[in-house]
Formats: structure tokens, C-alpha cells, sequence
């Protein structure tokens, strides 16, 4: 490692070899990676189910628990909690360890803390659908399930913090900018919000304001921000290139921490109504840090684009989340007002920045960690289960988003158009759309399982290697 | 899956070609840019939020006004007849709750009192602002009493207009007679301001409609 770095570096006696780092990273980031796509099959499975209820509502009839006011926040809470934290702490372990060049603090901590976030996560679900969700938008995990999950955050975040703390390469590296941010972000609104909601019981109206605001945030600040880690750490990786425009960068960043946490109120009813305005404009001035965000990236990755395409699997899936983030960030600014408003138009942002803008960064990551934790080859064993990931989740994506898209300006032209029958148009009306959307939760689920299958194969020539099979 | 950092077996399968180098940043220098943008943004935005911020008050919640809306609904005979129900409390002394006054103590009862219930309020107005003394015919008995006071000072216009709307229109006394405007006892308390707060009599009274 030294021998290519000039003298800055060779300060650090102590920089420890990529072996190493890595060696420490196995055991948590490969178990919070493999239970977080796992849950992204359970997820996406119960939101398949979930859509289907929308246009044949007979389906499942007659069984509280798979009713459609369960299962849909089931699936986005496990989504979010199950698949996407998760992962985003997989990638924040390994972004620190290897960027800081500095082993893991308690890889074995680290381990149980996941162990215990995955448990805390299923007893969540498991409370969803019992009926216990507490009615919050992505806060629906009751007290039983969101404290355990607290406290297995905590642990997480402590000990990756200290690892920060011991990194050897004292330079932060843009994408370590944004892991920081988001670890220290995600516990102040988790613990606000619960605060404010099932603590300080915090009368109707700011329910719907505090609720609102940690939605935003988490989906705003967050997700994309961890979404951009990775961005940041993979284009630049896969084109060979060093970062272009760095001073950009920063202040996207500052920009996305300042602007970013006003949003997602805009569609708030019976508030007051400068907090829908401000939300509003805000929804719009954060394209300014996302586009300051995107340049560098574009800049980087210029001329080398098809190249990298067509050699890198982890660079097309870089390329469709930066594209999506664009796109749905235009899309809020746009559409994410009035006219959408009680629309499955506005409950498909959290679908596009979960799955999409974090869900396929966060996969075309793993397929670059993961088989460097495994069998330490440069690619998974199987292209063909690569390329089904990649295709499946591009297009289940797109499904999703584009079939919610549709069916939510469909309602929210009956919404606006007295004329309009309700039922006609505004339900039987969408069920094309929402077709399309069950479609690609399916593909999503199928996106995961081949990863998750490729990783198996992955595990076992492994095992096969290092163990002679024995185990 | 369970292998120990301690136990230093080199990487797992064949590693060759491991040096990777982490991401490296370019120089270069800022730009101004982003800040215009921004500026022309945050102006589209200020305009926006001026627009149909409700001029961030708490109690505006429909786009596009900067004054709540007026609270419509109640009429203002019900406003005057609601605010006369507890303003009554004044009288209630006297002529008790149930507007029957009590005979026996020589206080006239005004359900039903002639005095009351006429089609014109400026009597009433007039006994209430500045009470009234005196032998005082009232459903037949006569009744002299100095003991009733003079509102004058007391009760403000409104106070006034919605006492005289409760007694006259309450329909529970069998009362039906007319709303009492606040303009009207303005009008009067003016008119009457110069006899110096003397009490009425019913002769004194007699002249009026
Ligand atoms: C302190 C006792 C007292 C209070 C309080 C009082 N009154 Fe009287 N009121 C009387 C008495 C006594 C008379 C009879 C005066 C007389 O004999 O000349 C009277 C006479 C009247 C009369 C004319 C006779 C009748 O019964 O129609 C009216 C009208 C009247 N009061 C209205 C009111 C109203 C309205 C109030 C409340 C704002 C009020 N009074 C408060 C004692 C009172």
C-alpha cells in the first residue's frame, strides 16, 4: 500500500495492509449485507401482495393480517428498516475501513448488533401486521420493536464512529463525508421523532409535522446521502479516474444538509400554510445540491462512460441510482405540490429513493464488496446471475415507479375534476398502472434472490477454499 | 463464515494483483455557479412561499389568503341572542332566571310584560340604561320599587342589544318579539345622554314609541 503513496501516507507506520482491513470487515459486513437483501425479497414480496389488493380487493379478503392497511407498511418498513439501513451500514463499515485504511473496531460487536437490528426489525413487521403499527409513516414499528432497534443503532454507529476515529488516512474522502452525516443524522431524527411521538404524545396536527419531517429527512439526508458515498466511492473507481471538481462537491454537500431537511411537508393537509409552502420550495431548491452533487461524478466518469458500462457491473448500477436521483428529485419539485396530493403519485418517493436511489447503488456495491470478502476474485462467480440482478432490479424499478407515477396522476385528475367518476376512473381506471407496479416488485424480489444466490455460490467456493470443504 | 481476525491465513483464494488504490481527488479550483443558481432559485422560492405562505400564520391554512377567512355561520341575532343568555346573569337578581321577578318582593316579571314586549325596544332600552322608579304598571299589578339600577355604566352597547334581544325574543317565557341592534342603543344611550342619568317614570315614558 505504501509503495505507491508519497510521504503523507508512509507517516502512518501503522497503515495496515488491505488484507487486513479487510479480514475485519468479513464477518459484519457480509452478514448485514446477506440479511439486508434477504429482506429486500421479504419486502418487496409483501408489497407485491400488497399491490395487488389495490385493484382486486377481494385478494386475501377476509384475514386481518394481510389486509392491505398492515402489509403495505409492513413491506415499507421492512424496505427501509430490513433492507435499506442495513445495507447502508454494511457500506459504511466497509466505505470506513477501506477508506480510512484501518480494520474494524469489535467485528464481533458489530456482528450482534446486526443480529440484534435484524431481530428488532422482524419483531417490527411481526407487530405490523399483528395491527400494533403505531399509524406514523415510517415510523410504524411500535415501541417494542423501534427502542431494541435504537439500541442496536447505537452500537453500530458507536463502533464505526471509533473506527473513523482510528482511520490511518486522515484525509477524508468525499464519500466518508457523507457515512459520517448519515450516521450522525439518522439518530437525531429517529430519536426526535419517536420523542415527540410516542413519548411526549405531541397533539394531531404536529403528529402529521413531526412524522412528515423524519420521513423527509430520512429519505432526503439520509438514504441519498448514503446512496452518494457510494456513488462517490464507485465512479470514480470503475473509470480509473480521480474525482473532478472537488470544491463543487462540498458544497452540494452543505447545500443537501442545509436545503435537504425542509421538504416532504408540502403535501401536508390541515396545516397551517406556510409549512406546505416552505416545504414545497424547498422540495424545489434541493435540486441545486443534487445537481452540484451529480456534476463531479458526470465530470469523472466523461469519455469513459460505455467503457465502463460495458466492463463494470457495479458501474451500471452507479449510473441508473444517479439517474434516478435526478429523476426523482425533479419529479417532487415538479409534481410533489397540490395536484398529487393524497395520491399513490406522493407514496411512490419513498418507493424511488429506497429501492431505486439507494436499493441499486446499494446493489451494485455488494456486487463489488461482496465477492472481495469471499472468494477475493474481482467479480461474483456467476455473470449470468449478475446481469439477471441488474436487469431484473433495473426493470422492477422502473415498474414501480413508473406504474405508482401513472396511477397517481390518474387519482389526482379525478381529485381535480369534479366531473370525473371516482370509481371509474380513479379506481378501475388506474389498475393498468398498478398491474405494472405488482409486475415490478416481483422483478425486485427476483433482482435480490439472484444476487442472494450468486452471494451463496460465492460463500460456498469459498468455504471450499479456505476450509477444503470441510465445512 | 467465521474467520478470526487472530488467525492471519492469507486471503482466502489466489490474490494476486490486490494493490487497489481507493479514489483519489483531482484538483481543482471552485466555481461561483452553484451560489447563482441557488440565488435564482431561492428568489423563485421566496416568491412562491409569499404567495401562498398564508404570511406564515398559524392560523391560515388555505393557500393563497393572508387573512383567515371571516367565520361565517352564525347570524347576528343568534350572536346577540347566545351573548344575551349569559349577560342575563345581571338581571337574574331581580326578576329571576325565569323572567317571572317575584311579585311577593315587588319585582315585576318580564315575560310577558307589556314594557318588554312592545313592538319598538326604545322603552326597554331606555329602562335599562337608566333603570326606572315609580308606581309601574305590569300585567295588571302595579308595582313601586326604586330598587331597579341604571346600566348605563355597566353594560356596553352590545351587552345591552343581546340582554334585550334574549328577554324579548325568549321563546321559552313565550316572548316573540324583535331583535335589538347595537346601533340602536348607541343611538339612544346619545339621545338620553343629557337628562344627567335621572331615572324613568312611567309617565316620563309615555311620549316614547
Ligand atoms: C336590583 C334589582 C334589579 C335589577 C338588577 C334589575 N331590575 Fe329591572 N326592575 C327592578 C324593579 C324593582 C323594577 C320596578 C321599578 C318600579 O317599580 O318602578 C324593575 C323594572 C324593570 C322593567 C319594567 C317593568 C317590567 O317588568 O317590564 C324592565 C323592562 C326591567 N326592569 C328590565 C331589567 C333588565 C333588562 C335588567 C338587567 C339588565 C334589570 N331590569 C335589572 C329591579 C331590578
Amino acid at each position: 500500500m505504501t509503495s505507491t503513496q508519497p510521504a503523507s501516507q508512509t507517516a502512518c507506520a501503522t497503515a495496515p495492509s488491505v488484507v487486513e482491513v479487510e479480514a475485519s470487515c468479513r464477518l459484519p459486513v457480509l452478514f448485514l449485507s446477506f440479511s439486508g437483501v434477504a429482506w429486500l425479497v421479504l419486502g418487496a414480496a409483501l408489497a407485491l401482495l400488497a399491490s395487488v389488493q389495490l385493484y382486486v380487493p377481494t385478494f386475501l379478503e377476509g384475514c386481518p393480517w394481510v389486509t392491505y392497511g398492515r402489509l403495505r407498511p409492513a413491506a415499507i418498513n421492512a424496505l427501509t428498516y430490513g433492507f435499506a439501513l442495513q445495507i447502508a451500514f454494511a457500506l459504511a463499515l466497509w466505505l470506513i475501513a477501506r477508506l480510512g485504511r484501518v480494520p474494524l473496531t469489535n467485528p464481533l460487536g458489530l456482528f450482534m448488533a446486526g443480529k440484534f437490528w435484524n431481530i428488532a426489525v422482524t419483531v417490527g413487521v411481526y407487530g405490523v401486521l399483528a395491527g400494533d403499527a403505531s399509524g406514523y409513516d415510517l415510523l410504524e414499528f411500535p415501541l417494542y420493536a423501534s427502542l431494541p432497534l435504537f439500541a442496536s443503532y447505537a452500537c453500530i454507529a458507536a463502533w464505526a464512529l471509533v473506527t473513523l476515529h482510528q482511520r490511518t488516512e486522515r484525509d477524508m474522502y468525499v464519500s466518508l463525508w457523507f457515512v459520517l452525516a448519515g450516521l450522525l443524522w439518522f439518530p437525531w431524527i429517529l430519536s426526535t421523532a419517536q420523542g415527540l411521538l410516542l413519548g411526549w404524545h405531541v397533539p394531531g396536527v404536529v403528529q402529521a409535522v413531526v412524522a412528515g419531517w423524519f420521513g423527509n429527512n430520512l429519505l432526503q439526508i439520509v438514504l441519498t446521502g448514503f446512496a452518494v458515498a457510494v456513488l462517490y466511492y464507485f465512479v470514480p473507481k470503475a473509470v480509473g479516474r480521480p474525482l473532478a471538481n472537488p470544491a463543487l462537491t462540498q458544497v452540494g454537500f452543505w447545500l443537501l444538509l442545509l436545503v435537504g431537511g425542509w421538504g416532504g411537508l408540502s403535501q401536508l393537509s390541515a396545516v397551517p400554510a406556510w409549512i406546505p409552502a416552505v416545504s414545497g420550495a424547498a422540495n424545489v431548491l434541493v435540486i441545486v445540491p443534487v445537481i452540484a452533487l451529480l456534476i463531479p461524478l458526470w465530470q469523472t466518469a466523461d469519455g469513459s462512460i460505455s467503457d465502463a458500462w460495458k466492463a463494470s457491473a457495479t458501474f451500471r448500477f452507479m449510473a441508473v441510482a444517479a439517474f434516478l436521483l435526478l429523476g426523482v428529485t425533479v419529479r417532487t419539485a415538479i409534481f410533489g405540490g397540490h395536484f398529487t396530493q393524497f395520491t399513490l403519485f406522493a407514496a411512490a418517493r419513498t418507493d424511488i429513493i429506497v429501492l431505486g436511489v439507494f436499493g441499486l447503488a446499494a446493489l451494485g456495491a455488494l456486487h463489488y464488496i461482496v465477492p472481495r470478502l469471499t472468494t477475493g476474485e474481482d467479480n461474483l462467480p456467476s455473470d449470468g446471475l449478475a446481469d439477471l440482478s441488474f436487469w431484473a432490479g433495473i426493470f422492477g424499478m422502473l415498474a414501480v415507479g413508473i406504474g405508482f407515477s401513472l396511477a397517481g396522476l390518474g387519482q389526482a385528475k379525478v381529485n381535480a375534476d369534479a366531473t370525473k367518476d371516482f370509481l371509474v376512473n380513479g379506481v378501475s381506471g388506474i389498475a393498468g398502472a398498478l398491474q405494472l407496479v405488482t409486475f415490478g416488485y416481483g422483478a425486485l424480489a427476483l433482482a435480490a434472490l439472484a444476487f442472494l444466490a450468486n452471494f451463496a455460490l460465492a460463500v460456498r467456493r469459498c468455504c471450499a477454499a479456505c476450509c477444503g470443504g470441510a465445512r | 463464515m467465521s474467520q478470526k481476525k487472530s488467525k492471519p491465513k492469507p486471503a482466502p483464494a489466489p490474490a494476486p494483483a490486490r494493490v487497489e488504490s481507493e479514489p483519489t481527488i483531482a484538483a481543482g479550483s471552485s466555481s461561483a455557479w452553484p451560489f447563482v443558481l441557488l440565488g435564482v432559485v431561492l428568489f423563485g422560492c421566496f416568491l412562491y412561499v409569499e404567495n401562498t405562505g398564508g404570511a406564515f400564520r398559524a392560523d391560515i391554512y388555505q393557500t393563497g389568503m393572508k387573512t383567515p377567512p371571516p367565520v361565517i355561520g352564525e347570524s347576528i341575532e343568534v350572536q346577540l341572542y347566545k351573548e344575551g343568555a349569559k349577560q342575563y346573569a345581571a338581571c337574574a337578581g331581580c326578576h329571576q332566571p325565569n323572567g317571572l321577578g317575584s311579585p311577593a318582593l315587588n319585582f315585576p316579571p318580564l315575560a310577558g310584560s307589556e314594557w318588554v314586549l312592545r313592538e319598538k325596544p326604545d322603552r326597554m332600552i331606555r329602562i335599562m340604561l337608566d333603570a326606572i322608579e315609580g308606581p309601574v304598571s305590569v300585567k295588571g299589578t302595579v308595582y313601586d320599587n326604586p330598587a331597579m339600577v341604571p346600566f348605563r355604566e355597566v353594560l356596553n352597547d352590545f351587552q345591552v342589544a343581546a340582554i334585550a334581544t334574549f328577554v324579548r325574543g325568549n321563546a321559552e317565557w313565550g316572548n316573540k318579539a324583535g331583535v335589538v341592534l347595537p346601533e340602536q342603543v348607541k343611538a339612544i344611550r346619545e339621545g338620553t345622554a343629557s337628562r344627567g342619568g335621572a331615572k324613568w317614570r312611567t309617565e316620563s315614558l309615555d311620549p316614547v314609541p
